[in-house]
């Protein structure tokens, strides 16, 4: 589990500001992204190749059209907070560090 | 007293105005109710696939190939991974070893000669949402994902801007290059157009030479507030290199943000690698070829940019400086003037009528140049009018208007208004000598020396003339009639 050092960090890079109570949840949860960070690091992307021959030519590409977008109503089925149209997330911390020493 | 020089590289994001979004079709555009031009794929919901809009990467080549870079043959996405709430996939698609464009330059000017600021390269990625604060208590902010995948381009220089000024060039031939190409509308305010900029000094001392951290400033929203953010960090790195003589090799990189209240830039990151992102190869999208045929086609398309055709208008005019760079603003606008003023003997005056009179007609009738349909050979036939004598300056802009209302021949208008300019010395005569007659007290108020008078009686004149007295002959006699007496 990542340490109050490198947690505290991660909220001001992240401009997160969490309740006292709801810390330990919100470590685990980093915790696993993280791991999850670990594990991709693992992938060997070394591999992954961007050769000439799997490439697509322009014409496979999109035309500039515009669709239908998602309906709002659909946007509030699948979002947990959705409030005045906006998804609503944990709140962004302004705290800025002060000027270095 | 140190001797130091300023360091500058600057990172330039542009917001594309394609009609739909990098990766998907939603709509692309400023604004409107949030979360209403969001889809699976823009919002990152697992199993879309994104894919890739050509217009992007035809504005990429378009860009980079007017800030003579390099086109790639083959290019490839990549992501780049970061935690932040406004990046629903927890990654942004984005170019890293292989950007469609790289190694172009521009040109801009600096202190009355020309500099060449160097790119290193230019990248297609997409805009990540916005989130909005509100003060309120439920430590909740919100997200809004419109601008998500909205498509970019990041033009990276290398540093070879040496003040803030320059930095502030740089940026502005950027705009106007986009604004002439016509892939982004480039608004500082409203973040189309988005300016990094790293900044160190070089500082001499004792036969060395030492490097201040580099320090990347952002939110810098206007050209004001990136030339005051980068002389406040000269005069920051100067102060802080007197004091405690840290180096690059101490900090490396930090960030530091702009505060346009206060002037000053704050210390946000210490610190940043590329290797934070973790790039890796966008799996669900393949690598694009380019082919050289393409890159022709849209080189052909460019045309004259705007410092050249600035260049060109002022040595093939004459006209200033000035109305060049009004002139050259816009394609339309620069070839009405060409068709206008091409093989008059004053393009100086053709210029001024297309930027003064027309400008003003077309603001205040709220149209394009584009939507204009004056004939520009009529511009030319009133200067015309006005240069030989037939009309006064005056009555132009009366034959303007109505040349603008009947979208008439000025010469029809000026025959058919009987508002030639009244050059016969008789008919003069006698004008002169009523007006004369008429106003024994000016006259006196005149030669009792004063002289404002004598403007009256000139009013008078073109009073009666209805303005077409030729002003020079009526002076004269007018002149003539006061001494004689
Ligand atoms: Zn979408």
């Amino acid at each position: 589990m990542i340490d109050d050092k490198t947690l505290e960090s991660i909220l001001f890079m992240s401009k997160l500001d969490v309740d006292e109570n709801v810390r330990e949840k919100f470590r685990s949860q980093i915790d696993s992204v993280i791991t999850y960070f670990e594990i991709l690091k693992e992938v060997d992307t070394e591999s992954v190749t961007s050769s000439a021959e799997e490439a697509v030519g322009m014409d496979e590409l999109r035309m500039d059209e515009k669709k239908e977008s998602f309906s709002t109503a659909i946007l509030k089925s699948f979002a947990i907070h959705f409030m005045d149209g906006y998804f609503a997330v944990p709140r962004i911390i302004e705290k800025r560090k002060a000027e270095e020493k | 007293m140190v001797k130091y020089s300023v360091v500058i590289g600057c990172e330039v994001h542009v917001q594309l105005l394609t009609k739909t979004k990098a990766f998907c079709s939603c709509e692309n555009r400023f604004g409107g109710i949030p979360n209403t031009r969001v889809c699976p794929v823009c919002l990152g919901l697992p199993g879309a696939l994104p894919v890739v809009n050509r217009a992007m990467v035809e504005y990429a080549i378009k860009a980079g190939l007017a800030l003579n870079c390099k086109v790639a043959s083959v290019t490839k996405f990549d992501r780049k991974n970061y935690m932040y709430p406004d990046l629903p996939k927890g990654y942004q698609i984005s170019q890293y070893d292989i950007p469609i464009c790289y190694e172009g330059y521009l040109d801009i000017e600096s202190d009355g000669s020309t500099r060449r600021v160097r790119i290193r390269r230019l990248h297609m990625e997409e805009d990540a949402g916005k989130n909005i604060h509100l003060e309120d208590d439920s430590g909740l902010s919100y997200v809004d994902f419109n601008r998500c995948g909205t498509p970019l381009l990041e033009i990276v220089s290398e540093p070879d801007i040496t003040s803030p000024e320059e930095a502030v060039s740089y940026v502005q031939g950027l705009k106007e290059i986009m604004l002439y190409l016509e892939i982004s509308d480039c608004n500082m305010e409203e973040g189309s157009l988005r300016c990094d900029a790293n900044i160190n000094l070089h500082i001499e001392e004792g036969g060395e030479v030492f490097e201040t951290p580099i320090a990347e400033v952002k939110n810098m929203n206007s050209f004001k507030a990136m030339k005051n953010a980068l002389h406040y960090e000269v005069e920051r790195q100067l102060k802080e290199w007197r004091e405690h003589r840290y180096t690059l090799k101490d900090f490396g990189k930090i960030t530091r943000g702009y505060d346009d209240r206060t002037g000053k830039t704050i210390l946000q990151r210490s610190k940043e690698e590329e290797s934070d992102y973790r790039y890796f190869p966008e799996p669900d999208l393949k690598p694009i070829l380019i082919p050289e045929e393409l890159i022709r086609e849209i080189r052909q398309s460019i045309g004259e940019l705007p410092r050249e055709k600035r260049k060109r208008l002022i040595s093939e005019y004459g006209i200033t400086e000035k109305d060049a760079k009004i002139l050259s603003s816009s394609v339309a606008l620069s070839a009405y003037f060409e068709r206008a003023a091409k093989g008059y003997r004053e393009p100086r005056k053709i210029a001024n009528w297309v930027i003064t009179e027309l400008g003003g007609f077309l603001n205040s009738e709220g149209i394009s140049i584009e939507e204009c349909n004056l004939p520009p050979v009529y511009i030319r036939k009133l200067v015309e009018l006005i240069d030989g004598g037939k009309i006064s300056g005056k009555i132009a802009k009366d034959v303007f208007a109505e040349m603008t209302r009947t979208n008439s021949n000025p010469e029809e208008i000026v025959r058919r208004k009987g508002l030639s300019q009244i050059t016969d010395r008789e008919e003069l005569q006698r004008v002169v000598k009523g007006v004369v007659e008429g106003n024994p007290k000016s006259v006196a108020d005149f030669k009792g020396g004063k002289d404002h008078a004598f403007k009256f009686l000139m009013g008078q004149i073109m009073k009666v003339t209805r303005g077409r007295a030729n002003p020079r002959i009526a002076r004269d006699i007018l002149k003539e009639m006061l001494e004689d007496d």
